[in-house]
């Protein structure tokens, strides 16, 4: 059979050498993802139809639980103090996440943890403990308090009052999608790590602040502690106006891949690339 | 995603994306699919994969030859649909070059040589094509094209050597039939200088 010339052979080698880069080929992995879980949705029957009402459901409650945290938010600017504060000073808090994804994340011994936005949406709350471990809890489940035990074997719900509460080995979490009582932050934050609970330094400028969260959260991703980065770059997303939010987002979806949590990281980085279409970070 | 079963099944899907996904993505390109246009039907084809992953029987040679089956189509598929709804008059090339920042040199010429490629393949017939791909390109046997495309080996014997003086004769007539790789020769020094 004819051999090909010098050139030709050359070129096709070339050609065995093509192949998507490395961040191709993870979003790539994300769209399949995506693509498999829309598909599924689509021919799952009943088994789809009940996790579609969990979302709705999700979604509804969400709804229902933004109106009461926009209210704890407004109260300040009526004489009442922030609760924001009381979250990121850690001890026993209400903390608030007001937008995507962000589930609420405090590090007190005793606090409580609302989740809003697209992880209430998905019918979760994230709540994380004092150390660093993540619960996910569903809030149609928290604010019904109709299932006892969810997807979250370390999850028990109350089902007089819909607190669903973390009974891992590591801190008290509580978390709740009624409306409660704001518990300001009365714990103080002696020995607690500043990079853990993103305590504000005083009189730190609060992009200074921000940047110096990111950059904790990058170092813990580098040093392969991707649960801690997951938390501290949630801390630094609940800054009030962030300004770094597009690295923020981006930090969340690498932990999140890092964790193996991949859908969500997905979610996250469609996130990303649907509120800032032109940031280097969103493609 | 707590079902052990279904965990597995993931896991299972994932590991033949990471060994496959660069065959895909070459293969789509060499069939005429532009870079622009890769990441999404890349995705595509792994979706159908993932469809039809139960019905995906090993028989020796890996999913390779499945996978190109699924390929085959939905590049064919893209052929048809910009042939219908031409977005980009140059098929996306303009927006492929985009992509390069003008330090990655290396990436250029990797780039222009296979821009060289693509121009010379895409004026052979598909059937032949894939013969030559999967063969020059992938290093796949005779036999194992035979399964991947569900034809006599001799026809893929004979579409090979046709392939081959198709893409020789494309790449002599695109009249750049140079390696991008080839050092230039060194500027010639005139004696005596200019007068």
């Amino acid at each position: 059979m004819e051999k090909l010339s010098p050139t030709a052979s050359e070129l096709l080698r070339e050609a065995h050498r093509d192949g998507p880069s490395h961040t191709q080929r993870a979003h790539m992995w994300n769209g399949i993802e995506a693509g498999v879980a829309g598909s599924a949705l689509g021919a799952g029957g009943i088994k789809a139809m009940s996790g579609l009402t969990k979302v709705l459901l999700g979604a509804v409650v969400g709804g229902a639980v933004a109106l009461g945290v926009g209210a704890m938010l407004a109260r300040p600017m009526l004489g009442g103090r922030s609760t924001m504060d009381g979250a990121l000073t850690g001890g026993s808090s209400l903390a608030t996440a007001d937008d995507d994804n962000a589930g609420a994340t405090t590090d007190g011994a005793g606090s409580w943890a609302i989740g809003t936005g697209s992880e209430a949406r998905s019918g979760a709350a994230s709540v994380i403990t004092r150390d660093g471990e993540e619960s996910t809890v569903p809030t149609a489940q928290i604010a019904l308090g109709s299932v006892a035990r969810g997807d979250d074997p370390d999850v028990e719900t109350d089902l007089v009052t819909g607190d669903a509460k973390s009974v891992g080995n590591h801190g008290a979490t509580h978390a709740s999608a009624a409306s409660q009582p704001t518990q300001h932050g009365t714990a103080s934050t002696v020995g607690h790590d500043e990079s853990a609970n993103g305590t504000p330094t005083v009189g730190e400028d609060p992009i200074v602040r921000e940047a110096r969260l990111v950059a904790e959260s990058r170092g813990a991703l580098l040093r392969g502690d991707a649960a801690q980065a997951l938390k501290i770059a949630r801390i630094a997303r609940a800054t009030p106006n962030p300004t770094l939010e597009p690295e923020e987002l981006a930090l969340q979806a690498r932990a999140l891949h890092a964790l193996g949590r991949d859908m969500e990281a997905a979610s996250v980085e469609a996130d990303l690339s649907r509120r800032f279409p032109d940031h280097a970070l969103a493609h | 995603m707590s079902d052990p079963l279904e965990m597995q099944k993931r896991a299972a899907f994932r590991a033949m994306y990471e060994a496959n996904v660069d065959f895909v993505w070459r293969n789509l390109r060499r069939l005429g699919i532009a870079e622009a246009d890769a990441p999404d039907k890349t995705q595509e084809v792994f979706v159908v994969a993932h469809r039809r992953f139960g019905e995906f029987q090993d028989r020796g040679h890996g999913p390779r030859a499945w996978l190109f089956q699924i390929v085959l189509r939905v590049a064919s598929e893209h052929r048809r649909h910009r042939r219908r709804h031409p977005e980009d008059a140059d098929g996306g090339e303009a927006q492929d070059r985009q992509s390069i920042s003008p330090d990655q040199t290396g990436a250029i010429a990797r780039r222009e040589a296979l821009e060289q490629l693509d121009r010379a393949l895409s004026t052979i017939d598909v059937g032949r094509r894939a013969v030559l791909v999967l063969h020059e390109v992938e290093e796949m046997t005779a036999a194992e094209i035979a399964e991947s495309l569900g034809i006599p080996l001799n026809t893929v014997y004979s579409r090979l050597r046709v392939a081959r003086v198709e893409l020789e004769a494309a790449l002599r007539n695109s009249g750049e039939f140079r390696s991008p790789f080839a050092t230039p020769p060194p500027p010639q020094r005139t004696q005596g200088g200019a007068r």
